[in-house]
């Protein structure tokens, strides 16, 4: 697989504060790369030095293998850019958005007919062609932010939190959209600080922290990082400290937390967990009002990697 | 306490708008200040004149150039400006005075004068002094000679008539007092209503208005407050407005006329504070608020005779300003001017216009009810 | 792509409710004020004929100069009042309740004139009767002389009343002849409307900077939209800069239409020279807001306010709320105005208006195209830069 984009030894400071400290990535062709970080992790800023709007300090970018520049034109036209702000005009309808901005992008009227309304159909805006920007809800106005960004049918897309303050249902369609666009062909790069998104839709993850890559590879390769494999948690009332000593000294147990009720069992392996805690349960004679079982997910890779939550 | 402090912080933010009208408001009137002398003897009306004499210095002309500026204000203007000055009625006259002017005198000849004018009454009234005085110069040269003449046409051309004025007002000062309480309306509309719009505007924005609905604020008691402190805000301007009105006419203000003028304005702050409502109750849109309490303090000041002297208005302009409630309350200010008596009678349609006012205050105040009412989420 | 841009410059422009509401409507607005509180100003300034009373006693009755010389001044088509003979009582409730500018009372063979105030007519109504006055004073004077001459020359059968009525046809015949050299065009009030346009342009100077703000990346999402696209930024900015100022020009075509043909503004006689001016006034209006939208880092709102805020300002000083201000400041202080775009404009619609020669119209076009000038390149410099510190 190609290298679509080569970043190498980015570094970015703004004033005082280094946004972005020696970093250094590639994105793979045809894959969805995510950028994984809480918010101030510099995931925006890597975007905007990626595409040439910031100066910066060190490093170089590279674009389907040429240097990334303001005036490198023929580079600007593969890429498609879905900003976190929504960037559409108030003045104009739906149709007359993506028309512009595609415009910018694409001079054959014919074919640029065509693009608008695959841009349409992808995001799912058909009945809404004749609206204006104030008339959408917010789910539909980034839906529209979207199109705008993709209707020239570029090969390298950034959305940069395309799903900030969105409905369910919006999120879905945008994820979905976002998956369409890859099997056609895109190559992706997706920032956000849902971890659930990226658990979703792609394939690859580099999780960001301070301006610093804290780790990267495809999710199970991530996942493995946590150092567990699977949790439990059991709504238990009033539990003696004895049975949470007990259960601690159990093959495979990596920690055990008691909090609100909630007992919480981490795992180092994962096979037969949950049948041999149930039994031990049933033999104390204890009851439980729930019990299952999840696998790690990218927030306890952070919370192992920082110490800190992902959320904020 | 809440609701008050949060209100005053809004009006501190828009405070720059208040300012600005507020600075308007005093320099129009400065500009309007021509003198501040107490006429209460009849004065000559003087245009403003310039004379470019050609002629040598003969007597003749001089006594005529003598004449001239006993009756005129003579100024100095340069050449090239002259043209300038005609227009902007610096001058309203320019006599040229050719060098053949006292020898054609003296030969029977009739000079020609050339001049420049800006042809209004001042530039009319000039050519009238100097046809007089040239006239009288043409009879008496074919009777006297050098000083005799000269002297004989200055005494003659001076024949002057008692002049009795009844009026023991001030009114020059009375005129530059009323300007300024005419321009309160632009003040009041542009300043004031703009805030006042504003902070509701800030306050009934849908979010913010909700929010407030469901708090456990008891709503009559806060819309009390919200208009409590607007007008509050509204009478610290007029207080402000006041204090100004006395340290510009100190001599005015202290009189009868000057406590008319007082009250007059504050029916009409009431009346303004109505508006500023009903506009923050239309729309919450600030930017269109911008726009219509332009139109409307523009439109106003313009039609009722704020700017413009509503003796200068054609009558159809008058006539449809009688829809205006700051029409009644230019016509009080334009009353109280001319007030020396003050009995019943004179006082009579001074009361009426103040209803009218009354009469538009209640009816804005009502129009918002209606309004408000019809929008309630 | 360029033509791409310009039509969708134009569109959003357009439909910019607010905008089109203070660069279209609001100077149309405002001149239909003008025109209702201003139409009647000059008319007011010309000399008019007003009334006057004079009280009907035994001495103005039995007084045949002054009865026939006030008669002949308020008849005719020269009349310069309007006279009511009436009693004293009369005559003190008509000045009083203002019907009259003044009342005569003869209490000897000279009247007293009365009024209630100072002003321009009573100083004309005493410059009338004085010259009543004069010209009773001349003739007793000459009579005196003429008698004295005739005695001298021998010449003892003396005509009095022919002497008399010989020098009054003189004093009538002696007309002075003058001669008018003022330009032609004296209504100061079209200077008002003038600095409306001026305004106008000045307004305009919101659509440049709406427009370029759009183009910018450091100036908001829409500007960083576009310039990552292959679009290069000088044809965007560039298509901007000439939607929006095409739409001011248009703007103010539509000002001057409507001032010209509906509230019949004289314009003076150069159309032509009407057109070039008011090109280079959105020109410059433009060039400010495009200079206002590149220079200054701030929300879109506080530049339409800075915008708003420095038009008002040189409307001011060129004479909107007064055209005085703007004369004064000409005489005294001529480089203030030499700077002012907003002057320059109202100066030179005046001076096609007043003047017959065109040095100084001239001289306001080169420093309109100046400023504009200055504040593009000042603009282009900061425009070029295609990256950015900080977004």
């Amino acid at each position: 697989m190609k290298n679509i984009v080569e970043v190498k030894n980015l570094t970015k400071e703004y004033k005082e504060l280094k946004a972005i400290d020696n970093l250094s990535f590639e994105i793979k062709e045809g894959e969805i790369l995510g950028l994984l970080g809480p918010n101030g992790s510099g995931k925006s800023t890597t975007i905007n030095s990626i595409l040439s709007l910031l100066t910066i300090n060190n490093g170089t970018i590279k674009i389907f293998g040429k240097a990334m520049k303001p005036s490198a034109y023929d580079i600007k036209k593969k890429i498609g850019v879905v900003f976190q702000d929504v960037a559409v005009f108030d003045e104009l309808t739906v149709e007359e958005n993506i028309d512009y901005f595609c415009g910018l992008y694409i001079e054959d009227k014919k074919i640029r007919k065509e693009y608008v309304q695959d841009a349409i159909k992808l995001v799912g805006l058909e009945n809404f062609k004749k609206f204006y920007p104030k008339q959408l809800s917010g789910g539909l106005l980034r839906r529209l932010n979207i199109a705008c960004g993709i209707a020239h049918k570029p090969k390298l897309i950034f959305l940069d939190e395309p799903t900030v303050a969105v409905d369910p249902q919006s999120r879905n369609n945008i994820l979905e959209g976002i998956k369409k666009l890859r099997d056609n062909g895109a190559t992706i790069c997706y920032t956000t600080h849902y971890m659930e998104e990226v658990e979703i839709i792609c394939d690859r993850v580099i999780i960001l922290d301070k301006g610093k890559i804290l780790a990267s590879g495809t999710l199970d390769e991530l996942k493995k990082l946590a150092n567990i494999e699977e949790k439990v948690t059991i709504e238990i009332k009033d539990l003696n400290e004895k049975y949470v000593n007990e259960i601690l000294s159990f093959k495979n147990v990596d920690s055990v937390v008691y909090n609100n009720n909630d007992l919480i069992i981490s795992y180092k392996k994962g096979k037969d967990n949950l049948t041999e805690i149930i039994e031990y349960l049933k033999s104390k004679k204890l009851k439980y009002d729930n019990i299952f079982s999840q696998r790690p997910t990218l927030n306890d890779v952070f919370l192992e990697l920082t110490g800190k939550e992902l959320r904020d | 306490m809440t609701v008050f402090k949060t209100i005053l912080k809004i009006i501190n933010k828009l405070k720059g708008m208040i300012i600005l009208y507020t600075v308007m408001l005093v320099s129009i009137t400065l500009l309007n200040q021509t003198s501040n002398t107490n006429v209460t003897n009849f004065e000559e009306s003087k245009p403003d004149i310039l004379i470019v004499n050609k002629d040598t210095n003969d007597k003749l002309t001089n006594g005529f150039i003598k004449y001239l500026k006993k009756h005129s204000n003579v100024k100095k203007i340069k050449e090239d400006k002259i043209d300038d000055a005609i227009f902007y009625r610096d001058i309203n006259y320019v006599v040229y005075i050719p060098d053949s002017f006292s020898s054609d005198i003296l030969n029977g000849k009739k000079p020609i004068i050339d001049y420049k004018a800006s042809g209004d009454y001042y530039s009319s009234y000039t050519q009238m002094l100097i046809e007089k005085y040239i006239k009288i110069a043409l009879i008496y040269k074919d009777y006297y000679k050098d000083d005799e003449l000269v002297n004989k046409i200055n005494k003659t051309v001076e024949s002057n008539i008692k002049v009795e004025m009844t009026t023991k007002l001030d009114t020059n000062a009375l005129n530059i007092t009323t300007v300024f309480f005419n321009f309160l309306n632009y003040a009041f509309l542009a300043g004031c209503v703009y805030s006042i719009s504003m902070v509701l505007s800030i306050l009934k924005e849908k979010n913010v208005y909700k929010r407030t609905i469901i708090s456990s604020y008891n709503f009559k008691k806060y819309n009390s407050i919200v208009l409590l402190t607007n007008f509050f805000v509204i009478f610290a301007m007029y207080i402000i407005y006041m204090i100004l009105s006395i340290i510009l006419f100190k001599k005015i203000m202290f009189t009868t006329n000057g406590i008319m003028f007082m009250i007059n304005s504050f029916i009409f702050m009431l009346c303004a504070l109505s508006i500023g409502f009903l506009i923050g109750n239309i729309t919450q849109n600030k930017n269109a608020i911008g726009g219509i309490v332009n139109v409307v303090a523009l439109g106003t000041s313009f039609l009722c005779g704020c700017f413009v002297p509503i003796e200068y208005l054609p009558d159809y302009v008058i006539n449809i300003s009688k829809i205006l409630p700051t029409h009644y309350f230019v016509m009080n200010n334009e009353l109280i001017k001319t007030l020396e008596v003050f009995d019943y009678k004179n006082i009579k349609p001074l009361i009426q216009n103040s209803l009218v006012l009354i009469g538009f205050t209640i009816g804005f105040i009502i129009l918002t009810k209606l309004l408000s009412k019809k929008k309630n989420i | 792509m360029f033509f791409h841009n310009l039509k969708y410059t134009l569109k959003t422009i357009f439909k910019n409710k607010l905008l089109i509401f203070w660069t279209f409507a609001f100077p149309i607005i405002l001149g239909l004020f003008f025109n209702m509180a201003f139409s009647d100003i000059e008319s007011d300034e010309k000399l008019k004929v007003f009334d006057i009373a004079v009280v009907n006693n035994e001495n103005f009755k039995n007084n045949t100069l002054y009865k026939e010389i006030i008669e002949e001044l308020s008849s005719g088509k020269d009349k310069v009042f309007n006279v009511k003979y009436t009693s004293l009582e009369d005559s003190e409730n008509l000045l009083k309740d203002d019907k009259i500018e003044g009342y005569l009372n003869f209490k000897s063979d000279t009247p007293n004139i009365i009024v209630k105030k100072s002003g321009i007519n009573q100083t004309i109504l005493k410059s009338v009767i004085e010259e009543i006055e004069i010209r009773k004073n001349v003739l007793n004077d000459v009579v005196e002389k003429q008698v004295k001459i005739e005695i001298e020359s021998g010449n003892y059968d003396i005509n009095t009343e022919e002497i008399v009525n010989n020098i009054l046809i003189r004093i009538d015949d002696e007309v002075v002849k003058f001669n008018n050299k003022s330009n032609s065009n004296l209504s100061y009030m079209t200077i008002e409307y003038y600095t409306l346009i001026a305004m106008a342009c000045m307004y305009s100077a919101m659509i440049g900077l709406t427009a370029i703000n759009q183009s910018l990346p450091n100036m908001g999402s829409i500007g960083k939209r576009s310039s990552i696209t292959p679009t290069k930024k000088s044809v965007i900015v560039l298509s901007k800069a000439i939607g929006s100022y095409i739409i001011s020009t248009l703007g103010i075509a539509l000002l001057i239409l409507f001032l010209k043909f509906l509230l019949k503004i004289d314009f003076g006689s150069k159309m032509l020279y009407v057109v070039i001016l008011a090109l280079t006034g959105s020109l410059a209006g433009t060039s400010m807001g495009i200079l206002i939208s590149s220079i200054i880092k701030a929300k879109e709102g506080t530049k339409v306010g800075i915008t708003i805020a420095v038009s008002m300002f040189l409307s001011v000083l060129s004479g909107m709320m007064g055209v005085t201000l703007k004369y004064v400041i000409d005489k005294n202080v001529p480089i203030v105005n030499l700077i002012n775009p907003n002057n320059m404009i109202t100066d030179g619609f005046y001076t096609l208006y007043y003047y017959d020669t065109l040095n100084r119209y001239w001289m306001n076009i080169a420093s309109l195209i100046i400023f504009s000038f200055i504040c593009l390149l000042i603009s282009l410099i900061s425009i070029r830069r295609d990256k950015y510190d900080s977004i």
